[in-house]
């Protein structure tokens, strides 16, 4: 024990001489598992409101009409259903921000039943009017009313209540603007069809969802759990792959100093233990960092996220993190394991070196060409992978462009880190300003994929 | 019985570069035994480190035995040859190798921490010999060579080794220090039975040491 403490003081007391490397590795480590993490939160909370939603379809709803791939509806989706026969009512929903309140949108004229059916002091002649005076009518019930307070003031309040609590009605054109939605729906209630219309969907796109069909939109919103799940991942790879190069150069600088503790007669497992040891101090220390960070990005992203799942799954979320303990260990061992496999080549490096022998150059340099052409074959293959997911609807092409954006960031990311490290001391608090700040650029890294509401 | 603590038989090395194969000794045989002192000279890169680091147990001759005591260093686990090493050798190498991230005094009392015969009054003795008193608390990388090579000496001094390589242990030191390690040297190997084992240029030194071998032609022979 006294000599697995005392070698591993010497393995730690490398990092004296490559801070750099050492900033760098918890940096990385701490980044991947936060974005690991933040990712895995929202996807959770993704499967709750997946779950949710499709209680509501087998709750019997009235069949409905949504975008297999997007979180809406457009208009000229309505009006390509419309021209092959298909009646149908557009409806927008969304939770309305920092309240339990729902508010649709629906087609005054089209669908008036769901809010002037039997009200006696409001006849529809009498709604109508109001309506071309100009106002915009908000229709819920005394409670949902009440909790509004002054909120959304250029409507006009109309009781009813008939509605359920919590829920806000209003005319589908005033509520598009409120949302940010003109031209967008959420989706279309299907009422029926003229016998000539052909029986399969227009616009391709598009899927009819009943009670037969409640399995595809399971699997389309696996498919977007999928997607992020997939983000997540490359984002811990990005990560890694930090940890990979800072530790791969941190190591090199340690040749020296285990060549020495073998020559001394220092067993090898002893060494590889401590080499183990110190990673697993490390691995705690950027994984608790990174857990953290995670929870606190997810807490930062949550309200844009539920806004997001809550309108593709027409169903609210609730604002709440679900963290366990469990979640946390899970989080650090995800961390252990990612810092073990980004350090297992170098730690092999080290494990194989003989104590007596020269280094091989030529290997090296070979090395280097092999890492250019590898570098121009990606740039070709990133070009491409953007040409086609802007030029056509293959939807992996967007995938393979991040995919591999994110290596060739990797492949320039060595660069960057040597040139971190080679700076003098009282450079480094400028440098970790930056990238604190590029954490940002980050953050909107994660808006920007996560569809937009 | 074994007169030994140390013994090569019939060792032969062959190094296997892109420029071909480099010979640099065959069927080497020598013992060497108990408290005494060796001095092995040969011309520059005839392979005298080599053949040192093959008599420490470091590096695999390409045939033949080495034998620590009645063991055939080469048929043991691996974690047995580093328990041999560790515990009953100590090298001074030609190009010192300090720890890089430890201080002179961490350096000095690693070898002996990790074997357990670490002896702070001893050590402080060695030191206190080698004048290194004041630059304990320095790194290795801003001493001056000789420095170094004090320390160096100081670290394999302080593990209390049956048998002690030195690698041209005086190759950068003036000649007033020279002599007060090679003082050291031969009063380790007399006091605590010490075998030495020193490889030099200076035939001074070489006539100090008990036993006088030269490397050349692949051969080792008595002087
Ligand atoms: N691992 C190796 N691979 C290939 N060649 C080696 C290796 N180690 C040593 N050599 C070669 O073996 C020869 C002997 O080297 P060595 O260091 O043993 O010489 P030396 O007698 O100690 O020389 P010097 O007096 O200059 O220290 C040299 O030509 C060296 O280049
Ligand atoms: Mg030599």
């Amino acid at each position: 024990m006294k000599q697995f403490l005392l070698v591993l003081k010497v393995i730690v007391s490398n990092w004296k001489k490559a801070k750099g490397q050492l900033i760098f590795t918890i940096l990385g480590i701490a980044i991947a598992t936060t974005l690991w993490s933040s990712i895995d939160i929202v996807n959770n909370q993704t499967i709750k409101a997946q779950k949710r939603s499709i209680d509501l379809l087998k709750s019997a709803f009235k069949p409905i009409i949504i975008d297999r791939e997007l979180p809406y509806v457009s208009q000229m989706d309505y009006l390509h259903l419309r021209l092959n026969g298909w009646v149908i009512n557009p409806v927008i929903k969304a939770p309305l921000e920092d309240s339990d309140i729902t508010i649709i949108g629906i087609d005054f004229l089209a669908d008036r039943n769901k809010i002037v059916s039997s009200q006696n002091n409001n006849s529809f002649g009498n709604f109508l009017e109001m309506q071309a005076n100009g106002n915009e009518l908000l229709f819920g019930s005394n409670e949902t009313l009440k909790k509004l307070k002054d909120r959304l003031s250029n409507f006009v309040k109309i009781e009813n209540d008939q509605l359920p609590n919590g829920t806000l009605i209003g005319d589908i054109s005033s509520i598009q603007s409120l949302l940010n939605m003109e031209g967008k729906f959420t989706y279309f209630e299907y009422i029926n069809r003229s016998l000539n219309s052909p029986d399969t969907l227009s616009p391709k796109n598009l899927i009819l969802i009943d009670d037969n069909s409640a399995n595809e939109f399971e699997f389309i919103s696996e498919s977007f759990t999928f997607n992020i799940r997939a983000f997540g991942f490359l984002s811990f790879f990005v990560g890694m792959f930090i940890v990979y190069t800072s530790v791969g150069m941190a190591y090199d600088q340690r040749n020296l100093t285990v060549k020495i503790l073998k020559t001394i007669g220092v067993e090898r497992r002893l060494i590889n233990v401590s080499l183990a040891g110190e990673l697993f101090l490390i691995a705690l220390f950027s994984g608790s960092l990174g857990s953290f960070g995670g929870f606190l990005l997810a807490r930062e992203l949550l309200p844009d996220i539920n806004n997001t799942i809550s309108t593709l799954y027409n169903s609210p979320v609730d604002g709440e993190l679900d963290l366990s303990f469990t979640w946390f260990l899970i989080s650090l061992l995800i961390a252990g394991l990612g810092t073990l496999l980004a350090c297992s080549r170098a730690i092999l490096k080290l494990d194989k070196l003989s104590p007596v022998n020269f280094v091989d150059d030529e290997k090296i340099y070979s090395r280097k060409k092999n890492t250019i052409s590898i570098s121009a074959l990606l740039i070709i293959f990133t070009c491409a992978s953007y040409y086609f997911s802007i030029s056509s609807s293959i939807k992996i092409a967007n995938f393979l462009f991040l995919g591999s954006t994110i290596v060739i960031s990797c492949a320039i990311l060595p660069l960057f880190i040597k040139l971190f490290c080679h700076m003098p001391q009282k450079n480094y608090q400028s440098a970790l300003l930056f990238v604190f700040g590029s954490s940002k650029i980050l953050r909107n890294l994660v808006h920007f994929f996560s569809p937009a509401t | 019985m074994h007169e030994h603590i140390v013994k090569i038989k019939n060792v032969s090395k062959v190094f296997v570069t892109k420029s071909g194969s480099l010979e640099l000794f065959t069927n080497v045989n020598i013992e060497f035994a108990p408290s005494t002192s060796y001095a092995l000279i040969g011309e520059s890169g005839v392979g005298k480190s080599t053949l040192l680091h093959i008599a420490s147990g470091l590096e695999k001759p390409s045939s033949g035995e080495v034998y620590f005591g009645k063991q055939n260093f080469w048929g043991l686990k691996t974690s047995r040859q580093s328990l041999l090493r560790l515990n009953e050798t100590a090298i001074i190498f030609q190009q010192y190798n300090l720890i890089p991230c430890l201080n002179v005094k961490e350096n000095i009392e690693f070898q002996a921490r990790i074997n357990r015969k670490y002896n702070r009054k001893y050590i402080k003795e060695i030191i206190e010999d080698l004048r290194l008193t004041r630059l304990l608390e320095e790194w290795p990388e801003s001493l001056s060579g000789g420095e170094q090579q004090r320390v160096a000496i100081a670290r394999a001094l302080a593990a209390k080794p049956k048998i002690l390589f030195a690698d041209e242990p005086t190759g950068s030191l003036d000649e007033k220090n020279s002599e007060l390690v090679l003082e050291m040297l031969l009063n380790i190997n007399k006091k605590y039975n010490t075998s030495l084992v020193v490889i030099t240029h200076s035939l001074s030194i070489a006539s100090k040491l008990e036993q006088c071998m030269e490397l050349k032609s692949r051969k080792v022979l008595d002087r």
